[in-house]
């Protein structure tokens, strides 16, 4: 998978830029505040799940414009695709691929997958359950548009639950109108959960094996899902299990006006040497777990695609140890994986590598190849 | 809107309210119907208030029409035993295209969305339920979307019709006949393979 130029036009600091990029290692150089996560940014919208940061489109973009727009030609099983992006102030952006409108933009992981690695990478152990979350659906939907579809449809199943929950307490609806939302959640929830757990059953040996040897096999990570309700070892009974959940905490939903169980107030729970790891994780281990998680999402990506990922690496070289750098530079080398680089400096990469690599200098949103 | 005359910020504003309509859209409208003839927008203006005062709800079906009951419900030719539900009167048009199916309709005006505060009483469904003692009626198609919303009311629809004996279905959903496979969205395609039926 290999992305082989980007236009873009009013999009964050870019006025209009067209650059073409190397099948390999894309480094972007420039000091603070000139561009670079916003072009990895950009990078990361092709595959259709979102701005990493969270980020709307009013938000990306450039100020005083009324619309933006990214443009990319590239590879994937050595097939060419063109993506074009639309933003022009509605609530959905326009995305077409190989000229055609798609209705769903989750559909663009058809072409590109992501993974990206930042310094917030560490809120996957220490942050809020969301945190962990989020990284979950990014990983699941890249590889399945029908996961992406039942997570929107189960999140707007939940957003009307919620609406209902405040006007039963105003008196303005009643609980047959909640057992009628009840039907309707409690399969998605269901669907949802069950994808969750096949997932991480895939990525947590992986997650395990790259700790295990980032901590050179002195250290054991596991990865375990923790649900919002109690949930019996027998699949057929989760539907139930759900159901008598929601019956369980109905009265106290009602007073909070909030829906308490179901996939999301779930949490994926990491442990270091059965520790748990947002409780007692230093912040050498707190790297490396991170690491070993975008490291293992390459993996479960490539698991069900057979082609890698592109890989964006945010201002996280100097986060790592010269050991470790190289090493994760070569891997990815070797296995041919399209690597996008931010730095402040280039004293991070090593020098055996500088000739396989494209270099750009980024400043104040304009972007042009250099070679030192 | 500071800058604009008073009548153009009106206008913008109008304007504005219609369903994805912004305010950028909103203001290029405006200075499209300012540049166009008195008369052209005197046409515009009276075909919609003509619109509003020349159409009702059918007071069997709840379809738009002009004279009442509708076209639909007074054609004796048409199949008394089928009523479809839909949720919009543009419904009935687009499956009225198909030529194909010759029963009654009934329009809920919306589907249940508590987000909006739409609960069953904010839709046309006392009124469908008032036509279901027909001694000619067999089945109700529910033909609502297949959003989390359109579904809850089909749900909601079937606890409600299915004790009075009447056989209540629902349309599927799956692939464009004629499209090739390879065309359909994998979404589409996914919910056709899981909707599959023996041969
Ligand atoms: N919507 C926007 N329109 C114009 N400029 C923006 C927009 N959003 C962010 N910026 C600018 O982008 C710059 C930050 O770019 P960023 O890519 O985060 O920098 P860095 O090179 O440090 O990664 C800031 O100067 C900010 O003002
Ligand atoms: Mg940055
Ligand atoms: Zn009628």
């Amino acid at each position: 998978m290999e992305i082989k130029s980007i236009e873009l036009v009013h999009f964050r600091n870019y006025e209009q830029v067209k650059v073409p990029f190397h099948r390999g290692i894309n480094i972007f150089v420039g000091s603070n505040g000139q561009g670079k996560t916003n072009l990895l940014e950009a990078i990361a919208l092709l595959s259709g799940n979102g701005s990493h940061r969270d980020a709307k489109d009013t938000d990306m973009l450039s100020w005083q414009k009324d619309f933006y727009r990214i443009k990319a030609e590239g590879l994937t099983f050595n097939h060419p695709f063109q993506i074009d992006l639309l933003y022009s102030g509605e609530k959905r952006k326009k995305v077409q691929l190989n000229g055609r409108t798609l209705k769903r933009i989750y559909d663009l992981s058809e072409a590109v997958n992501t993974v990206i690695f930042s310094p917030e990478d560490l809120a996957l152990v220490k942050g809020s359950p969301s945190e962990r979350r989020r990284f979950l659906d990014r990983e699941i939907g890249q590889t399945s548009p029908a996961y992406c579809d039942v997570l929107q449809r189960y999140q707007k199943a939940i957003t009307q639950r919620n609406a209902l929950l405040r006007r039963i307490r105003q008196k303005e609806a009643t609980m047959a109108e909640l057992d009628l939302w009840d039907e309707q959640v409690a399969p998605l929830a269901v669907e949802l959960l069950q994808r969750r757990l096949d997932s991480i059953a895939k990525i947590a040996p992986y997650a395990r094996q790259i700790y295990n040897s980032l901590s050179e096999g002195k250290e054991e990570l596991d990865l375990t899902y923790r649900s919002s309700f109690p949930l019996q070892y027998d699949r057929n009974y989760w539907l139930d299990d759900y159901k008598k959940a929601l019956r369980d905490r109905r009265s106290e939903e009602i007073i909070r006006q909030v829906t308490l169980v179901g996939p999301h107030r779930d949490d994926l729970q990491l442990y270091i040497n059965k520790r748990e790891a947002k409780l007692y994780a230093s912040q050498g281990q707190q790297r490396s777990i991170a690491l070993s998680l975008k490291l293992a999402e390459i993996a479960f990506i490539y698991y069900f695609r057979k082609e890698y990922p592109i890989v964006l690496l945010d201002d996280v070289m100097s986060e790592l140890d010269p050991q470790r750098r190289e090493q994760l530079l070569k891997d990815l080398h070797r296995r041919q994986v399209q690597v996008f680089i931010t730095t402040t400096h280039l004293r991070a990469f090593p020098a055996t590598m500088m000739k396989e690599m494209a270099l750009f200098r980024v400043q104040e949103g304009r972007l042009w190849p250099t070679s030192e | 809107m500071l800058y604009y005359a008073e009548p153009v910020s009106k206008l913008i504003e109008e304007l504005s309210k219609l369903p994805g309509v912004g305010p950028k859209t909103a203001q290029r409208l405006a200075f499209f119907l300012l540049r166009q003839s008195r008369s052209d927008a005197v046409a515009l203006a009276r075909a919609i208030v003509d619109a509003h005062d020349k159409t009702k709800y059918c007071s069997s079906c709840m379809n738009l029409t002009e004279r009442d009951p509708c076209r639909f419900c007074c054609d004796e030719q048409r199949d008394q035993s089928l009523i479809c539900v839909v949720e919009d009167p543009r419904d009935v048009v687009a499956i009225e295209k198909t030529r194909d199916y010759h029963g009654l309709y009934h329009v809920l005006h919306g589907s249940l969305s508590p987000m909006e505060g739409i609960g069953p009483e904010q839709l046309k469904i006392k009124e469908l339920m008032s036509r279901l003692s027909s001694p000619h009626l067999r089945e109700v198609i529910v033909a609502s979307n297949p959003t989390v919303e359109g579904e809850a009311t089909a749900a909601y629809l079937a606890r409600l019709i299915k004790p009075m004996g009447l056989k209540v279905t629902r349309i599927a959903h799956g692939l464009p006949v004629g499209g090739d496979l390879e065309y359909a969205d994998q979404v589409t395609l996914l919910r056709a393979l899981e909707g599959r039926r023996e041969l």
